[in-house]
């Protein structure tokens, strides 16, 4: 499973809703509903995934759920050649 | 300087421009009686947490204006210095009793409660799981605690297994959930919640607000609901829905509650419930305790009728076993057009729209309380049906 499919994978983990479809290009708030708490699910599950520490301030201006592969590609390179 | 410090702070008039109705801060106009008046108007009241229908009670007034003619209209002082009174002390014991927990203490509201626990109790080396959708009073109150906070699915036992299995490193864990949640009437699988603590020596705190006076043996709340017993955590509630008063309740293992008594800020620096309060939750005590099975009864019977006639009217209805009828609207300006039909109709309802819900995932209440008149309810089933049916 490719980085990108591991955080698609975690992020559908985090929905309320399972009958929502998630791409990379889903809104975080406007298709997948996610409030400030879903947010804070997400940012825990990656960062039990991959054993790191979030800056929870780096992710929340994210929109989509590509946004949020490319900061952690930025922040955490190391993550995403580790998957 | 002034100017630019006010124009930060304006209000969003949009959702209640666009619907041409402001649902919230509704003119009450009467007691909780049927029917009620707002803005000078009768409605069937089924926006309320007055479940029991207390709120009127003639017993009820009679206590609580008997208490106001021996100890006046308050004590003027915190629980830790004058509001100590005889009847405060004698209700803080019924209703641990009552929650066959082993003490009590009382709070001015549960929103106090549900702030001063985590503050008082939980440092940084503590983590805190929290239902998603638990209410904003629990949501503020572990954040004040300043330690880790981790947000589990909602009523998800899976979910909270998941984090469990990693918090290895933390001095104590809390499992914080509600019993029932107000805005669907669903019912937190507590049980399970309290076996998984025990699992991993994790503290459950409860949020019982909406079940005490609503489940469980004669109305006493969701311990008794799940047959939990020696229940080893911590139990908050509120007095100001079933119990038709006001008041918060942390209630739990006597030394837990003893040391809250002296080093809860929430309670120790706010002045203490008053006489008429006290001796008001005091005579609901005596009531539930001998009527609860025919209210109930009746609280369940008029719910049957809510929820069939929104059936009816093809409303889709959150699922939910306590008696809260919710209706999913859509949208905020769905779910504010919604209420303004119920409105003009007659009836009142609670619009709940994002951030109290999901996005687009606006909710109507409707509790219709025991002292409605069944003739009231039935009208108001057959107002909502017509009301979805030719939407």
């Amino acid at each position: 499973m490719s980085f990108r499919e591991k955080i698609i994978e975690l992020v559908k983990e985090n929905l309320e809703n399972k009958e929502v479809s998630v791409t990379g290009e889903s809104l975080l708030e406007d298709d997948l509903g996610f409030d400030s708490f879903a947010t804070v699910m997400l940012i825990n599950s990656i960062e039990d995934e991959f054993g790191i520490n979030i800056d929870v301030d780096s992710v929340k201006d994210t929109l989509s759920v590509n946004d949020i592969i490319k900061k952690l590609s930025e922040n955490h390179p190391e993550i995403v050649a580790r998957k | 300087m002034n100017g630019n410090f006010y124009e930060r702070f304006i209000l969003d008039r949009t959702p209640a421009e666009n619907a041409k109705f402001n649902p919230y801060y509704p003119l009450i106009g009467s007691g909780l009686d049927d029917p009620l008046i707002v803005n000078g108007k009768e409605f069937v009241n089924l926006a309320s947490n007055n479940y029991l229908g207390l709120a009127t009670d003639k017993r009820v007034k009679e206590a609580v204006i008997k208490a106001v003619e021996k100890y006046g209209t308050s004590l003027c002082g915190t629980p830790i210095a004058t509001g100590y009174a005889d009847l405060y002390r004698n209700v803080e014991q019924r209703v641990a009793k009552y929650l066959e927990l082993e003490d009590a203490i009382l709070l001015p509201s549960c929103y106090q409660a549900n702030n001063g626990i985590f503050s008082a109790l939980a440092t940084k080396d503590d983590v805190i799981l929290v239902d998603h959708y638990a209410h904003s009073s629990l949501v503020e109150g572990v954040r004040s605690a300043g330690c880790k906070v981790r947000p589990f699915l909602h009523n998800n036992i899976e979910s909270i297994e998941k984090i469990l299995s990693r918090c290895t490193d933390y001095k104590t864990i809390f499992v914080v959930t509600e019993s029932v949640f107000s805005t669907e009437g669903s019912i937190a699988p507590f049980k399970e919640i309290v076996n998984i603590c025990k699992k991993y020596k994790a503290i459950p705190v409860i949020d019982d607000s909406h079940g005490i006076g609503v489940i469980g043996k004669n109305g006493s709340g969701i311990l008794s609901h799940f047959d939990i017993e020696n229940f080893e955590g911590i139990y908050l509630t509120s007095l100001g829905k079933a119990f038709a008063n006001a008041g918060g309740v942390i209630a739990g293992k006597k030394s837990l509650i003893d040391y809250l008594r002296y080093y809860c800020p929430h309670l120790i620096y706010s002045t203490a419930l008053t006489p008429a309060t006290l001796a008001g939750i005091d005579e609901v005590l005596n009531i539930v305790e001998t009527e609860f099975t025919q209210l109930s009864e009746k609280m369940i019977r008029y719910r049957n009728i809510i929820r069939n006639g929104a059936k009816s009217g093809g409303f889709h209805l959150a699922d939910g076993g306590a008696p809260i009828t919710s209706i999913v609207a859509g949208n905020t300006h769905e779910t504010f057009l919604l209420a303004k039909q119920l409105y003009e109709n007659g009836i009142l309802s609670t619009p709940f729209v994002y951030p109290s819900v999901p996005k687009n995932e606006g909710k109507i209440r409707l509790i219709a309380g025991a002292n409605l008149l069944e003739e009231s309810v039935i009208k108001a089933a057959e107002t909502i049906r017509e009301i979805g049916a030719t939407r």
